[in-house]
């Protein structure tokens, strides 16, 4: 048994990525030079993703010859989970641990170039209706909890629906409220449950109708916060006055894995789940989790083999660790991560242009986003392992299987803003030139620019003191820091535009522009972590890129958008990061999807060492 | 029935102390900038968010949530915490409690008896080189933060030589079991107790052979070793007595640097993550269930004191 | 106690028709403290150690003649060399003059809450010692509600309140920690309030704040310098520890506890990072701890025979 060719195992797997649609390029070679960005196709098209001697490609070329350790348990950190509850989560670690001990209509994995492959899982299959409102699902009828009972309908059903619960108010209520019809209203308060266009059609098909076509909904309909949930077991916890929430003993599960003990804060194992329907693709045995806190420690674990991957949150390590890359010790996977870091200018019309009264001009705010050199910015604070910026949306992230990153191209580094950007005295001309346009009078030199920060972390204080650096010797302007003692303080700032400018991070939740996009449309929810931007033109362009049914179109419409936005300084990206994962090489076939989970590894398994 | 009144006053004032003491943290937390929603609500929707504030019962006016506070904190019902849904102070008192009282006992085993056993020696070799030895050793070792004696310890004994784990603690057994998890945080903890142990037998002992009834016993020619043993020792001991209890009820509250460099699952840990949190629950509930201990074994002692030694009385205030 | 009653014999040779005659005798225990601390080779090289360590507080940066807080993304993370002798950090910032700008503000920070320690001590323990009775009670009640406070909850808390700047740290280290010295003073006015001497000068009609001015703080003073030199320590030790659990100072302010667990970061990779402004952390400790233990032998009466 132990020498079971994974050659089989692995053929068994088959992709339906051509109905899905829901693949994208999620990892990229970053070469030692960063100065490929210039050109949009070399740096992410080809997809080298692991560098090392033994990595997952060689699995299959070698797959006969490779044989299954006899422990078959991989050793991890984490960090714990505040809820067990797949409609309230809340972060990335809850997405880690549930999406592997429960599952929800399809799965996603990566192949070996580090594309997103979408599988069927608790679904056998789905049709769209021609107007592309109504979505049917059909379940697959041999997948069961692990007490035994049968996933059904009916435990979706109870899901979407008790996800936008109003009385819940779970986190993730959106990715339901936002398309369902009737379904923000019930949300809102201001309609009823029977009105949600959410339908039971027998135990294994149900059926959604949305309030316009939008193909992203599919994307949004595999996450976690949509997972089915056994009511009946909640119902029986919560009159019993049990702590469903955080205690596993109540909890079943349909996933690759159970939870099997638990310390809380502490650490957590999982076993394989006996009653999971593709069981005979797990290998795993056990999972052990572990809380460690620092990162020095965790990477003391990887380097001794106790812990198996790793996600790097100290980039010196990619120095460090070369070597072990190198004699095949560790593989590297360099993993797209769907997340911008940008700064966001005060353009709400309550804010009157922030402190200065310059941020409602679009030339004064190009002059900042340019005047900052995002490549030294890479260098000082990323270790030049992030991607830089020269668009909003990040890489990875595709429009009818397009990368939209590489086709939209680099906005903020075409021909004539890379002009710009490298000559201050115009930069500074410009920045004069929107001054006289918003009608404050003399030069740079008479301005003073404020931004806020909340960060205790060194790193942080250091990324403000640069950005007073470079705005001071390109602009002239005078920039003060504000610092704040805690987010509060920070926040009431925010809220009465106390700010010319802030740095945020945000992060995808499921694979569209649209996701980032739509944050920069008039009055949107998120307004107020983007600055309030604010133009007619946008607005209708993104509408329409939202409706349209041809993902051609969408793309056109969405990146004519994002050059609109980019050009008038409504928004200045600064990087895209990269996750830099560490594994050993005996651990294989683990994917790295680019949304929810950061490891998936269900179908990973041990090889011997 | 003197004693009845004293241990009954000493009681009140007990009590009195804990509700000031959970008065007093609870109008901190209040204090504080944000709570424990702030981090959660930042990208939610405005209804979402006062949804979830009336959940936890954070809507509500400071005066109002004291009252309905103290109402649970009389009824021994902390509630439930604000972080992790359903988990209560009772629940992880008992979980991680037993594992910061195992390294807080170990290490003061080991401190203490290495403490002791170097204030003998510094005692007994006064002005000699062991004298000066068992000083600077003592004072340096206090004078290296524990968290750099536990990192330098973990890269050293475990990372470099593999002599331990790196991280980690006894999962079963939870008392007896996996000692090798538990030497080098045992070690990075005892310092402070070695110390501050050595020192007070040390001067305890020079203050005991300086006496009067020494000199005779030496005088009517018992040995050296024989008078140290037999009476400077004895004698010496009383105000290491008096310090134990002390170092006894603070073991339990764990350290938090250890705790937190080796992984172990304790409350020092715990409690420092849950007052960063703004976790008001968990905080209120263990701050009055730890100051509850620490009142309770002083108060244990004290009458303990009474009992023992006839020269405190009690009627008379202290000393 | 018999730290006391050496006094008390000091004060029977001392004591004449006039009752200012005592703090003869003071001084000469003083300059006989003086001459057993110079005995002790351990204390004095401590003391030499940190005449050294302020030396170059105050002037390491003019030294140096390095810009500190200019970042420089050609010199990041340098090791030590002949320019930046202590290395360099993550921004190319020269680490030598961080050090010691960094360890003044930990000094300064850890003598201005001895000053507020002994300042509130002296003042609380004075007032309970004099009044005695039931404000020496009710004052009594309110330090054992004190003591029984966890104390690190009440830096946390008072950081997360106040902030975490300057004036935060400083109120959330001292808040409790002023306890120790007010039982100190109390005790030992208490006992001195007893003696002899002063009832003596009582009985020769002197005012209580003279008494209190003239006898009862001059004969505590050699306790408040031994609470002085353990609290420093404990003051730089408290900042270091509540930078490295993320509650300390923030902003660009640099302190040794910044920079220590700043630099613990990067231990793998630049050990000097962290381990320049640990050892500077450590000796200055241990400079003060020493000295400390130096002068208890030096002030303890009992050393005299």
């Amino acid at each position: 048994m132990k020498k079971k060719s994974l050659a089989l195992a692995l053929t068994l797997v088959t992709t339906i990525t051509g109905i899905l649609a829901g693949c994208g390029n999620n990892t990229s070679a970053q070469n030692d030079s960063t100065t490929t960005s210039g050109s949009t196709t070399t740096s992410t098209a080809a997809a080298a993703t692991t560098e090392a001697a033994n990595s997952n490609s060689g699995a299959s070329a070698d797959s006969g010859e490779l044989e299954l350790a006899d422990e078959q348990v991989l050793n991890l950190t984490y960090s714990d989970l505040a809820i067990l509850d797949v409609n309230d989560v809340r972060n990335s670690n809850e997405f880690q641990v549930l999406s592997q001990v429960q599952e929800g209509l399809f799965r996603t994995f990566t192949d070996e170039n580090g594309i997103d492959h979408t599988e069927l899982a608790g679904a056998t299959g789905y049709t769209v209706s021609d107007d592309g409102l109504t979505y049917t699902f059909s379940l697959r009828d041999d997948a069961k909890w692990s007490d035994g009972e049968k996933v059904t309908a009916q435990n979706y059903v109870d899901s979407w629906f008790r996800l936008i619960d109003p009385e819940k108010a779970f986190s993730y209520a959106f990715l339901a409220a936002d398309d369902i019809k009737g379904a923000q209203d019930y949300y809102d308060g201001t309609g009823s449950k029977e009105d949600v266009a959410i339908k039971l059609i027998d135990d294994y098909t149900f059926e959604v109708t949305l309030n316009s076509a939008n193909p992203s909904f599919l994307k949004k309909a595999g996450m976690l916060p949509l997972f089915p949930i056994r009511k009946d077991l909640i119902d029986a916890a919560e009159s019993a006055g049990e702590n469903w929430g955080n205690d596993y003993t109540l909890h079943v599960f349909n996933g690759p894995f159970v939870i099997s003990d638990r310390v809380l804060e502490n650490s957590m194992t999982l076993k394989k789940n006996d009653q999971y329907w593709d069981a005979e693709n797990v290998h795993l045995t056990q999972v052990n989790l572990r809380v460690v806190d620092e990162f020095s420690t965790q990477a003391q674990l990887v380097e001794s083999q106790q812990v198996d991957i790793l996600k790097l949150s100290d980039l010196e390590y990619v120095d460090k660790w070369q070597s072990l890359v190198d004699d095949g010790t560790l593989v590297r996977i360099i993993s797209t991560s769907p997340s911008v870091t940008y700064i966001s200018f005060d353009q709400h019309p309550a804010g009157n242009g922030g402190p200065s009264g310059l941020m409602l001009n679009a030339k004064v705010r190009k002059a900042i986003t340019l005047a900052l050199d995002r490549e030294e910015y890479n260098l000082l604070f990323r270790n030049g392992l992030s991607t830089t910026a020269y668009g909003l949306v990040p890489y990875g992230i595709t429009v009818g299987g397009k990368e939209y990153r590489s086709e939209a191209g680099d906005i903020l580094n075409n021909s004539e803003n890379a002009a710009l950007a490298s000559d201050p005295a115009a930069l500074k001309a410009l920045f004069e030139e929107g001054m006289a346009e918003a009608g404050v009078e003399g030069t740079a030199e008479d301005v003073t620019l404020t931004t806020i920060n909340y960060s205790p972390s060194t790193l942080d204080n250091n990324i403000y003191e640069w950005y007073v650096q470079q705005l001071e010797s390109k602009l002239g302007v005078t920039v003060q820091v504000e610092t704040f003692p805690d987010v509060t303080g920070w926040k009431e700032a925010r809220d009465s535009y106390q700010y010319d400018f802030y740095t945020m991070g945000w992060f995808g939740d499921y694979d569209d522009p649209a996701n980032f996009l739509g944050l920069f449309v008039t009055d949107n929810g998120y307004a107020r972590f983007m600055g309030g931007y604010s133009n007619p033109e946008y607005d209708e362009l993104y509408n329409k890129a939202n409706a349209s049914l041809d993902e051609n179109e969408r793309l056109e419409l969405f990146t004519k958008a994002e050059n609109l936005l980019l050009e008038e300084g409504g928004v200045d990206p600064l990087y895209f990061d990269n996750a830099q994962i560490y594994a050993q090489s005996y651990v294989k076939n683990v994917s790295y999807p680019l949304f929810g989970a950061d490891f998936e590894f269900s179908r990973a398994y041990i090889v011997k060492h | 029935m003197n004693i009845l009144r004293y241990i009954f006053k000493k009681l009140i004032i007990a009590l009195a102390t804990l509700f000031v003491i959970a008065s007093a943290t609870f109008f901190l937390l209040a204090l504080t900038p944000g709570d424990a929603l702030s981090k959660r609500v930042e990208k939610l929707p405005d209804v979402v968010t006062q949804r979830l504030y009336a959940k936890y019962g954070l809507d509500k006016p400071i005066m109002e949530r004291y009252f309905i506070t103290m109402k649970g904190l009389l009824k021994g019902d902390f509630g439930e915490s604000v972080i992790y849904e359903g988990e209560t102070v009772q629940q992880i008192i008992a979980e991680k409690g037993p594992v910061s009282a195992r390294l807080g006992i170990q290490q003061m085993l080991l401190g203490v008896t290495l403490g002791l056993l170097l204030g003998v020696l510094a005692a007994v070799k006064k002005g000699s080189i062991w004298d000066y030895l068992v000083v600077v050793l003592s004072i340096l070792l206090i004078s290296v933060p524990t968290l750099l004696f536990a990192l330098l310890l973990q890269a050293f004994f475990a990372g470099k030589l593999g002599w331990f784990p790196v991280i980690g603690w006894p999962s079963s057994n939870q008392w007896f079991g996996g000692w090798k998890y538990t030497i080098l945080p045992t070690f990075a903890g005892c310092f402070g107790y070695i110390a501050s142990y050595a020192r007070l037998l040390k001067v305890s002992m020079l203050d005991t052979m300086n006496q009067d009834y020494i000199l005779t016993a030496e005088s009517k020619g018992l040995s050296r070793r024989e008078v140290i043993t037999r009476h400077v020792l004895r004698n010496s001991l009383i105000p290491v007595m008096t310090r134990l209890p002390m170092s006894v009820a603070m073991c339990i509250t764990g350290s938090f640097f250890i705790e937190s460099v080796f992984s172990i699952p304790g409350l020092g840990l715990y409690y420092v993550n849950a007052v960063a949190a703004q976790d008001v629950t968990i905080v209120m509930g263990e701050t009055v269930i730890l100051s509850a201990i620490y009142i309770f074994v002083i108060f244990i002692t004290d009458i303990l004191y009474t009992v023992i030694d006839p020269r405190i009385r009690i009627s008379g205030g202290k000393r | 106690m018999n730290r006391i009653l050496t006094l008390e014999e000091k004060a029977h040779v001392g004591i004449s028709n006039n009752a200012d005659v005592i703090t003869r005798p003071v001084i000469s225990y003083w300059r006989g403290a003086w001459i057993r601390f110079k005995k002790n080779k351990i204390a004095i090289f401590a003391l030499y150690s940190l005449i050294l360590l302020i030396f170059f507080i105050i002037f390491g940066p003019v030294i140096s003649n390095t810009n500190y807080t200019e970042i420089d993304a050609a010199n990041r993370n340098i090791s030590p060399n002949s320019v930046n002798w202590f290395g360099s950090d993550q921004l190319g910032r020269d680490l030598f003059s961080r050090i010691w700008i960094g360890a003044r503000l930990s000094l300064i920070i850890a003598l201005v809450c001895s000053m507020i320690q002994l300042l509130v001590g002296c003042a609380y323990g004075g007032i309970m010692a004099y009044f005695g009775g039931k404000v020496d009670s009710v004052m009594m009640r309110i330090i054992e509600i004190v003591t029984s406070f966890p104390s690190l909850l009440v830096t946390l808390l008072i950081m997360m309140v106040v902030g975490k700047n300057v004036a935060g740290l400083l109120v959330a280290m001292c808040i409790t920690s002023w306890v120790g010295t007010a039982r100190i003073v109390r005790g030992q006015i208490m006992q001195l309030r007893e003696s002899e001497y002063v009832q003596a000068s009582q009985m020769l009609g002197s005012s209580p704040f003279r008494i209190i001015l003239k006898h009862l703080l001059p004969n505590t003073i050699s306790l408040l310098i031994l609470d002085l030199c353990s609290s420093i320590p404990d003051y730089i030790f408290t900042e270091a520890s509540l930078s490295f659990l993320g509650m300390g100072l923030g902003g660009d302010i640099i302190s040794l506890g910044v920079l220590i667990s700043d630099g613990k970061t990067k231990m793998q990779f630049y050990p000097w990072q962290m381990f320049f402004p640990a050892v500077i952390l450590v000796i200055a400790v241990l400079a003060f701890n020493l000295i400390g233990d130096g002068l208890r032998d030096a002030l303890d009466p009992r050393n005299i025979r």
